[in-house]
């Protein structure tokens, strides 16, 4: 929002700025973050109004024109001008030579202006356009003013301003603050300094042609207010200069005198107004109806429009002539030949607006401030101030007897408000003069404040109430939270002191979910894995390259983008995208990624399931490489968090459930006899469908929620033994239908004593298919083993891998 | 007495004989000529228990002063030969150290899983429990509950991502705000550190998925001045020093007032000067949106706003450690870049 510092002086005639630093600082801290405090119109030097008398082609350039331009001298000057609506008649704004306009395509560069040859014709100074006086952008052609101009004025120091930008998204509760009304009335506040409002009276109407308007509003909930009136024998034109800058400085373009006008009021008070051409409606009838069925209107903006059910509109008898405080329709908009408006101020309730704007995918002006739910009282007083403007800038006279619809009248709103609060909710100690100061600053008036006991606010244990009347223009304010936020931030937020609650010692108990799920990353990590984010949402292709489908997956409505459709149910697909970006940096590595999924499935309370997943990848070169280093990761996972709970299950070749898993090389992960997850080898297919065929690539992932909720309980310590461990390595031929595993869990099930611990040494797969494995055995015992005994062990361990088809190497 | 003469004898060979010694070879030929099992002393030594009574103290002690004198005398000088020789031997070996480790380098943690450690872990030194929020949740706890009912204009603050029904991937952490608020004991202490989602295009500046750390205060006599406290308090935790702060009035709906608290820009230290890289000029950082609790979000959950009051906050986690590690591109945290990772 864009708040033009001249403007304000209209309400607060007194106030200056003296440093913007510190202004800016006051309104960031009290009101709402000022983005920007920008200074115009302050180069702009040796601007007069002009009039072109008569106007040629250039004799060599046809993009330009040879202009006589009256700038209220002797002669005529002679100046080129290239803007396609420069016509004779046209009263413009002229840059003379030694004049200084700014550049249009960059507002902070100036440019100076001179006499300047152009062909054969010296061009004696400049017509500008908007954007080239620093007046918003519009670079399109020269500036239009009215007949009414007067040729030959100075008018370089009529740009001179300062606007303030001020962040819209602090103030979305705050529908008043809107306009410079608003903005002038929290200034008033905040440097104290005085507010004044000037008496608007209707303007008396004309002599002859009475109309009357029937207003019909159908349905006083979606509008609470509907006030117009009708002025006869306007003469549309271009604005005056001083409106087209007012209305340019806040961020609008100028269009013509009416509709400057109506933006002026909606940007002055905060009122959204609209002008039918009355001319144009087909009766005196203005009804305020929901749409028909299949009801259509074309917009002022040449959109034919379907109305949604329960669009508000504005209707004759014949059709909807405007979508309710959203846009006003084409049939009746009004041109430069419209002599006859009918002018509404309305007011229309903020659900509703904002319901239909978002249905209709228009968002206006006018939308915006009253999906914000704007004050009934304004609309009196916009359509009034209007009807003088229009009178004085566009002629005519009022026409019709003034029509206010306003069925329910809003009552004095009244706020109790427990003084207590000050101190109690807020810790501020504020003596009673400074509270009223800062009440009445705002116009929110404590009855009978004599009453108040002077400590009333100092005591958090004495209770006081009293009733605030609040103006009708703060919306916002309706319970004592609203009105301490106004004492507080009038007060100063930096001068509320800071102060630590006080609290027990009882220490908050851990979750932990959470501490298993971060002992959880910190395995991965130091199992070589990097953790890595990424993003929740996935694409249909996605799954499709990870062979998976994903019919099953939730979708989402409103996709940012195709490949962010769907809610990822597993975290494998979202991995393989980060490999071929990181082969580039590394050759081989591993990566990991906790997150919850979402599934299809409801829980209990009709959300969906979304359980904690973990997934990891390691990228090497040869498969059995990468699968015992990320099979590592799972043994750690295993010993460390899981209570050894963990078993890997290879299954026959069905790998239906995981389709990107290679269908020879892949494990299911159990716990207690349920699968929770995976491990293997990826599948090549993917790994081509990824870019990265290249290299070995072992994934698993695993459902956390069960691992989550385990509880350690200490385990039983083994004590240590103090003779000499044996070790013995023995290598096996590989049976071709048994499991290496299998043997790991036989062993110390077989019985034979004196084994601590047995372990793979290596796993060699030679081409011809034949495998071959190296077992460590550590030995240890209450005593000195002696070569018997370990021979006799070694001799047992052999026979339990001969069973399984195991034979041990020379 | 043969002995004793056989012994002087000895004695007098061996010192003889160790002035001859050169090296550590010889002085083990040595050794064993004089000390070992074949040795004339060792015989006589091992002889001593079969001698007449009155010959056995006088010999046992003179053989046993001879052998353990010539130990000695062979320990000094094998010391002393190993140091020459290990001299000689190692004068010309070296290798390259200025070589770097095997490359096993240690694999990181994101620095969004290490940051919320340490927020975690200050708040938990305040009496904050930590609860994870959802991923998808409905439209009640998502607005509703946080007193932003359907078709509030509020709502436009939220780009949201809707999923079937009335869900949506999270907007903000402060979906949990309501099931914290009705599901514990009052004093509430909990903060909820989660991934957020809004529909919205990615810039160095924007992300679409990011996380924030929500915080909830409820108890009796919980004051605007506390929150403010609390989060001086935080700050100064984080950064390891006082930080500057500033309040600025902003709004949310579940809030009432809805504040920014803004921290002295570290990058520029509040110098200011146009082009900062972290503020552009301001001097100042938005950090940490927040506010008392409104009235209807408690009374919502069953919490009587005439006996408890709050505060909360929701902070976005990249936020804060993008200024303190003075990172210049969001879009990072999600990128899977390891070389990104790595650097934490």
């Amino acid at each position: 929002m864009h708040i033009s510092y001249n403007w304000l002086k209209k309400y607060i005639p007194d106030f200056e700025i003296h440093d913007v630093e510190n202004f800016k600082n006051k309104l960031d801290t009290r009101l709402s973050e000022a983005d920007r405090v920008m200074v115009k119109g302050e180069a702009l030097a040796n601007l007069v109004i002009g009039q072109i008398v008569s106007i040629e082609d250039h004799p060599t350039n046809k993009a330009l024109h040879v202009c006589k331009v009256d700038v209220g001298e002797a002669e005529p000057r002679t100046i080129v001008c290239g803007a396609p609506n420069a016509r004779e008649g046209l009263k413009s704004v002229i840059c003379l030579p030694g004049g200084k306009v700014y550049d249009p395509k960059d507002q902070t560069k100036v440019i100076d202006i001179g006499e300047r040859k152009m062909g054969t014709i010296v061009s004696a100074g400049m017509i500008c356009s908007l954007a080239e006086l620093g007046v918003g952008e519009r670079h399109d052609g020269i500036i239009e003013l009215p007949e009414t101009a007067k040729v030959g004025t100075h008018i370089a120091n009529e740009f001179k301003d300062i606007i303030i930008e001020i962040a819209n998204k602090n103030l979305a509760h705050r529908p008043d603050a809107f306009s410079h009304m608003g903005i002038a009335r929290e200034i008033s506040a905040i440097f104290k300094t005085r507010f004044e409002q000037r008496q608007i009276n209707l303007p008396a109407s004309g002599a002859e042609q009475k109309t009357k308007y029937k207003v019909n509003v159908q349905d006083d909930k979606a509008c609470p207010r509907y006030s117009g009136i009708s002025i006869h024998g306007i003469k549309v034109a271009p604005s005056p200069l001083w409106l087209q800058i007012a209305v340019s400085y806040a961020g609008l373009r100028p269009i013509n005198n009416i509709v400057d006008i109506t933006n002026y009021i909606m940007l002055d008070m905060g009122q959204p107004l609209h002008a039918f051409d009355a001319d144009k409606l087909d009766s005196n009838d203005v009804i305020v109806r929901k749409a028909k069925t299949n009801e259509t209107i074309m917009t002022l903006d040449g959109e034919k429009r379907k109305l949604p059910a329960n669009t508000l509109v504005i209707a004759d008898r014949k059709e909807a002539i405007a979508i309710a405080g959203i846009m006003g329709g084409e049939s009746t908009a009004v041109t430069d030949k419209t002599t006859n408006i009918f002018l509404e101020a309305a007011n229309f309730e903020m659900y509703g607006i904002r319901r239909s704007s978002r249905e209709l995918g228009l968002r206006t002006d006018a939308s915006s401030r009253f999906e914000k739910g704007i004050d009934p009282a304004m609309t009196l007083d916009g359509l009034t101030k209007a009807a003088e403007m229009i009178l004085d800038v566009c002629g005519g006279e009022i026409s019709s007897e003034l029509t206010d619809i306003y069925p329910s009248p809003e009552p004095q709103r009244i706020v109790p408000f427990n003084l207590n609060a000050v101190k109690r909710l807020q810790g501020i100690e504020l003596d009673k003069s400074k509270l009223v100061d800062i009440l009445s600053s705002l116009n929110l008036e404590i009855q009978n404040p004599e009453r108040i006991s002077a400590d009333a606010l100092l005591r958090a244990d004495l209770s006081t109430e009293v009733n605030i009347e609040v103006p009708s223009y703060r919306r916002d304010i309706k319970s004592q939270e609203d009105i301490l936020e106004e004492i507080a931030r009038l007060y100063g937020y930096e001068n509320v002191p800071r102060t630590l609650p006080k609290r027990d010692l009882a220490a908050p108990s851990r979750n932990r979910q959470v501490d298993n799920l971060l002992r959880a990353k910190k395995l991965m990590a130091s199992s070589g894995l990097t953790e890595i984010y990424t993003y929740s949402m996935v694409g249909e292709q996605l799954y499709k390259d990870t062979l998976l489908p994903s019919n099953n997956l939730l979708t989402v409505a409103n996709p940012i983008s195709p490949e962010l459709a769907l809610i990822r149910n597993q975290i494998v697909p979202s991995l393989l995208t980060k490999v071929k970006q990181n082969l580039a940096r590394y050759d081989r590595f591993g990566l990991f990624e906790v997150s919850r999924v979402a599934l299809k499935e409801k829980s209990g309370e009709g959300l969906p399931l979304q359980p904690y997943r973990l997934a990891g990848l390691y990228v090497n070169g040869e498969d059995m490489e990468t699968y015992r280093f990320l099979r590592q990761a799972i043994d750690n996972l295993n010993n460390q968090l899981c209570d050894q709970k963990l078993t890997i299950v290879q299954n026959e070749r069905r790998n239906e459930a995981y389709p990107y898993m290679h269908p020879g090389k892949y494990a299911t992960i159990e716990l207690d006899g349920e699968t929770i997850g995976q491990i293997g080898i990826l599948h090549p297919l993917v790994r081509s469908n990824f870019d990265i065929a290249g290299n070995s690539v072992a994934v698993f992932e695993i459902e956390m929620n069960k691992i989550m909720e385990m509880e350690h309980e200490a385990k039983q310590f083994n004590s240590l033994s103090n003779f000499q461990p044996v070790i013995r390595d023995l290598s096996f031929w590989q049976g071709a239908e048994t499991k290496i595993g299998d043997l790991l869990q036989l062993i110390p099930k077989s019985g034979i004593k004196y084994i601590e611990s047995v372990k793979i040494l290596d796993v060699f797969q030679a081409k011809d298919g034949k495998s071959s494995f190296t077992l460590r055995l550590t030995l240890s015992a209450d005593h000195t083993l002696t070569q018997a005994e370990i021979g006799e062990i070694v001799e047992k361990v052999a026979a339990v891998a001969q069973k399984e088809k195991h034979q041990l190497r020379g | 007495m043969a002995a004793l003469d056989k012994i002087a004898k000895i004695k007098t060979a061996a010192d003889a004989d160790l002035n001859k010694v050169e090296n550590s070879e010889q002085l083990s030929k040595f050794e064993t000529k004089y000390l070992g099992r074949k040795a004339e002393l060792t015989g006589i030594l091992r002889g001593v228990k079969d001698l007449p009574a009155d010959q056995k103290a006088e010999v046992g002690k003179a053989s046993n002063i001879l052998r353990v004198d010539l130990e000695k005398q062979i320990e000094k000088r094998k010391a002393k030969f190993m140091a020459e020789e290990f001299g000689a031997k190692l004068k010309d070996e070296t290798m390259d150290l200025t070589v770097t480790g095997q490359g096993n380098e240690v694999a990181k943690l994101h620095p969004l899983t290490k940051e919320r450690e340490v927020i975690e872990d200050i708040f938990q030194r305040m009496g904050f429990q930590v609860v994870e929020p959802f991923l998808i949740d409905n439209d009640y706890n998502n607005f509703t509950a946080l007193n932003i009912p359907e078709g509030h204009p509020a709502r436009d603050m939220w780009d949201t991502i809707r999923v079937e029904n009335d869900w949506a991937l999270i907007p903000h952490t402060s979906a949990m705000q309501h099931r914290i608020l009705s599901g514990h004991q009052v004093p509430i202490r909990a903060i909820v550190p989660g991934k957020c989602f809004r529909h919205e295009a990615t810039d160095a500046r924007h992300e679409h998925s990011f996380f924030q750390v929500e915080g909830i205060y409820v108890d009796r006599g919980i004051k605007l001045s506390d929150m403010l406290g609390t989060f001086a308090e935080f700050l100064k935790q984080y950064f390891g020093r006082e930080v500057p702060i500033k309040i600025q009035p902003t709004y949310f709906p579940f809030v009432e007032p809805g504040l920014e608290i803004l921290m002295e820009c570290p990058v520029c230290r509040g110098k200011k000067p146009a082009d900062c890289a972290g503020c552009s000029g301001s001097g100042w950082m938005e950090i940490i949106p927040c506010g008392p609790i409104h009235p209807f979000v408690l009374r919502e959950a069953g919490l009587d706003p005439e006996v408890y009051s709050g505060f909360a906050w929701g902070f976005g986690l990249e936020r804060l450690i993008m200024v303190k590690y003075q990172i210049d591109d969001i879009r990072y945290f999600h990128s899977g870049r390891l070389d990104f990772v790595s650097q934490f």
